[in-house]
């Protein structure tokens, strides 16, 4: 298991990395994600021991690494411009990382051979070929053969997939998912695209500014994002600021929040709110009835829709309000450019905090 | 980064001041002698050279020769430059190589070989002598224009070819294509879309020729007779058999300038060629041969390009074994007889060691530095343009102007270095030293730091690290740059001619002077010291095309 711990690193005096702290457990795959410029990938060659934190350890079943140099610590990396080796073939290539482990010449035969046919290669056909004359894919397949070969006890990726097309991207993540939990691998995966991230990942960290803005399962990060940097992350951009707040008990005994903003006064039960709650986010699923005239006072939206789009399934329609444009899901019928009130369900509204300002 | 920083002076010391003494003393050596060669300032070299109708009519034949070598060697190699960007077809590679050949042979290797093929006792003249009966030999060419033109197209048609051939293989035919969509018939689309689209590259490759020809020494000394003189033959006249340093070092200074205006335009263009605007993965551009006329077009153009570059040469061999008593070994076995009986008489055989041991040096020097170099010039955060510039310059001076700037610095205090031998290996360096550095500092460039860190990750330690990554990349750079001054050392002749001792000469200088005597036994020797020469740089050129990996930047 590898325990991140309390890892800081400044580059060029300015903080990259904050007090950052993880766990990785047996044979779960960990999605780092994040905007570029963030340190992932910087955090991502601290474990692989290609750079030195300024604090903090790297722990990997309970020694810490920080006197191992990287090629003893028995981890893979795939590279983001795969540094194949230009100057040998395909099979020199994945036969490199069991060289190093002085396998016999047998072994490596049957290793790369099985590894190559492992990522979708015919070992038969590309076994002799140019490294530098295979398309983008292929050349990403070898790189993942190569560092697959040595069997690594942990493995790392920084964002191997990046110079793909979207539809490429997506279909060699859920395949490189599925071979990896096959392989029973514990794998730390970096990448800047939420799409690939969910195909991917048992587990999602968010990181923005050098710091952990949120970490859980996919769903967990998209029905509860703790800030309202993460819920944009998660492409929840329904966000109003929260001028005035109140907290009153209702004759039943439960408690409610009441928050005061620009477009009218949201309540929600008071265990729907976070710690800190700056912002207001009704969820895309969030309307109940669009009327034309309401008698709420509270969760209720004024505004005309001005545009449909079908997504996934789902009409999306877009709300013009004072404050801005809200996108829901709505089957319902629609009337463009009609003034009209949405009437939102309490049960779909999160009161959560700012985050890091993107 | 203060540490890092004198580590990277130290490196780039050595060379830098090897290049300091060895280039820029020579050079600053004939500036002084141009300027100040009689004590006090005096202009009247340059006046001499731009009022005398003599000097004006070598300038002025210097200068057209080379425009129109240049214009005839684009002329026979756009053809060639089409068919290898546009078509796909069996031996390519090997076909692509062997045009490479007569660019990478010394000049006293292909001019005799045009005597070979065309002078009074060549095989054409034989041959038509026979045929019809004839008492003199029917084709005079040797002291011509043509047989000039003819070695400068031989010499050059690589440039062209290649420089066209990448630029046109990287074109879009889906320009041309939308072009005849629109009504365009296709001399139109060639008129209109191919030529503007290639004229960036047709222009630097006819510069460069331009440049080579411009400078050309060998090939006018030995072919062109007395009549026929450039700037550069001048130079080395006035230098070695005038004795006026004054004016030739005037008259190298008239030449390094017009060749100064004429790299920095070829670099200014060579830019605009590298960067192609829009590249094509070779399986679009290209095509198989389908028609018989397709077919017919490219077997009759590749039988000629390859007839007419390696015929030269095959002829030179063919003419060595001719002897007075018909086919044999006669020319070579008598290369270590003094038959002359002259007590000052040096076997050529003496000159084969003397070059192999010159080209040793050389070969040993030129990669040390050119290490060292290549090492400063990637390492180096800034500057590193620079540097690379700077150890470019003596690619771009005349061997001739070379030798000629060693004469006047190297012969008098405080660097009287006259009976130095190793001047020639020194001289024979800084001219390899550029085609060394050119062929590491790309290789350098491609280990780039992810290719350490990949292998790290592996499992490979830093000494592993080095064997497997550093080593083998810059091993093969390291052969062909090796190799290059292998063969730059045997075949110089420019230089060597001027700065040699006698009792030191090499191959090309033995072969100069069996030309120069008369006799079959003299041009017998030539032919075969030519033949030797060849085959020992088409060996090295063989190894070096082995060492080569993909394909690399070209010039």
């Amino acid at each position: 298991m590898l325990q991140i711990q309390n890892i800081s690193k400044n580059y060029n005096d300015a903080p990259l990395l904050r007090d950052i702290s993880f766990d990785v457990a047996d044979g779960e795959i960990v999605c780092l994600l994040g905007p570029s410029g963030t340190g992932k990938t910087t955090l991502l060659r601290i474990v692989a021991g290609l750079e030195n934190a300024d604090a903090g350890r790297v722990v990997f079943d309970g020694n810490n690494l920080k006197n191992v140099p990287p090629h003893a610590r028995g981890f893979g990396l795939m590279f983001q411009d795969l540094a194949l080796f230009p100057h040998k073939n395909v099979f020199e290539n994945v036969a490199f990382g069991l060289r190093m482990q002085n396998a016999s010449a047998h072994e490596i035969a049957t290793r790369v051979h099985k590894t190559l046919e492992l990522v979708g290669l015919d070992a038969a056909v590309f076994a002799k070929r140019d490294v530098n004359h295979l398309s983008g894919g292929e050349q990403q397949r070898v790189a993942l053969a190569r560092t697959l070969a040595p069997r690594p006890r942990f493995i790392m990726f920084d964002e191997p997939l990046g110079a793909l097309d979207r539809l490429l991207r997506q279909e060699l993540a859920n395949e490189l998912r599925a071979l990896l939990k096959r392989l029973g691998l514990t794998a730390l995966y970096v990448t800047h695209d939420q799409d690939e991230a969910f195909a991917l990942a048992d587990r999602l960290i968010l990181l923005h500014r050098g710091k952990i803005q949120q970490s859980g399962t996919p769903l967990e990060l998209y029905t509860q994002p703790t800030s309202a940097f993460v819920a944009r992350f998660m492409g929840l951009n329904n966000l109003v600021e929260i001028r005035e707040l109140e907290t009153s008990e209702l004759e039943t005994g439960d408690w409610k929040l009441r928050a005061r903003t620009e477009v009218g006064v949201f309540e929600i039960a008071k265990e729907r709110a976070g710690k800190e709650n700056e912002f207001v986010l009704p969820r895309p699923r969030a309307i109940e009835r669009v009327v034309e005239h309401s008698a709420r006072a509270e969760n209720v939206l004024r505004g005309k829709i001005v545009g449909t789009q079908w997504r996934g399934g789902h009409q999306q329609i877009v709300v013009e309000t004072r404050a801005g444009k809200f996108f829901f899901e709505w089957d319902g019928a629609v009337e463009l450019n009609r003034e009209r009130f949405f009437e939102l369900d309490a049960r779909e509204i999160q009161f959560i905090a700012q985050g890091e300002k993107t | 980064m203060r540490a890092r920083f004198s580590l990277q002076s130290l490196i780039l010391f050595l060379p830098l001041g090897f290049l300091a003494l060895f280039y820029f003393y020579p050079f600053a050596a004939i500036l002084g002698f141009a300027f100040f060669g009689n004590g006090a300032l005096d202009l009247s070299g340059f006046q001499a050279i731009f009022s005398d109708p003599y000097y004006l009519s070598v300038l002025w034949f210097t200068t057209w020769q080379a425009a129109l070598s240049t214009l005839l060697t684009v002329i026979a190699a756009l053809p060639a430059a089409y068919i290898f960007a546009r078509y796909q077809f069996r031996g390519q590679t090997l076909a692509r190589a062997l045009t490479t050949l007569p660019f990478l042979m010394p000049t006293i290797v292909v001019a005799p070989a045009f005597i070979a093929l065309f002078g009074p006792r060549g095989i054409l003249n034989v041959a038509l002598m026979n045929l019809f009966d004839l008492t003199s030999p029917p084709i005079q060419l040797l002291d011509t224009i043509w047989i000039i033109l003819l070695a400068h197209i031989f010499y050059n048609y690589t440039i062209v070819f290649r420089i066209v051939s990448t630029a046109w293989a990287n074109l879009d035919p889906q320009l041309g294509n939308a072009a005849r969509m629109l009504g365009a018939n296709r001399p139109r689309v060639f008129l209109e879309i191919t030529l503007p689209l290639l004229l960036p590259a047709i222009l630097a490759a006819s510069l460069l020729v331009f440049i080579f020809d411009f400078t050309s020494f060998g090939v006018i000394l030995i072919l062109g007779g007395a009549r026929l003189v450039t700037l550069e033959v001048e130079i080395y006249r006035t230098a070695a058999n005038l004795f006026d340093l004054p004016l030739a070092a005037a008259l190298s200074l008239v030449q390094i300038f017009f060749t100064l205006i004429f790299i920095f335009a070829y670099t200014r263009l060579q830019a605009r060629v590298t960067a192609p605007a829009r590249l094509r993965p070779q399986h679009i551009t290209k095509r198989a041969l389908k028609t018989l006329g397709e077919k017919i077009f490219v077997v009759a153009n590749l039988a000629t390009m390859l007839c007419f570059l390696l015929a030269p040469l095959g002829v030179l061999i063919l003419q060595s074994l001719q002897t007075a008593q018909g086919f044999g070994l006669q020319n070579y076995f008598a290369l270590h007889e003094n038959t002359r009986g002259s007590a000052t008489f040096i076997a050529p055989t003496d000159a084969i060691r003397n070059s192999l041991v010159f080209a040793g040096v050389t070969v040993a020097l030129a990669v040390a530095l050119g290490l060292l170099a290549a090492y400063g010039i990637t390492r180096a955060q800034k500057g590193g343009g620079l540097f690379d510039a700077l150890f470019l310059l003596p690619l771009a001076t005349s061997a001739v102007t070379l030798g000629f700037g060693y004469i006047i610095a190297f012969s008098r205090a405080p660097l009287d270095f006259r009976a130095a031998v190793w001047l020639v290996p020194i001289a024979h360096t800084l001219v390899a030293l550029p085609l060394v550095i050119r062929s590491v500092v790309p290789m350098l460039r491609q280990i780039r730091p992810n290719l350490r860190e990949a292998a790290a990750t592996l499992g490979a330690n830093p000494t592993r690290v080095f064997r497997e990554i550093d080593l083998p990349i810059v091993e093969r750079a390291v052969i062909v740059g090796a190799v290059f001054a292998f063969i730059i050392s045997l075949g110089e002749f420019g230089a060597t001619t001027l700065i040699a001792r006698p009792e030191f000469t090499t191959i090309p200088l033995a072969i100069y002077r069996f030309l120069g005597q008369p006799g079959l036994a003299n041009y017998g020797q030539a032919m075969a010291l030519s033949a030797l020469l060849m085959l020992v740089s088409a060996a090295a050129i063989a190894l070096m095309e082995r060492a080569r990996v993909g394909e690399g930047a070209e010039f």
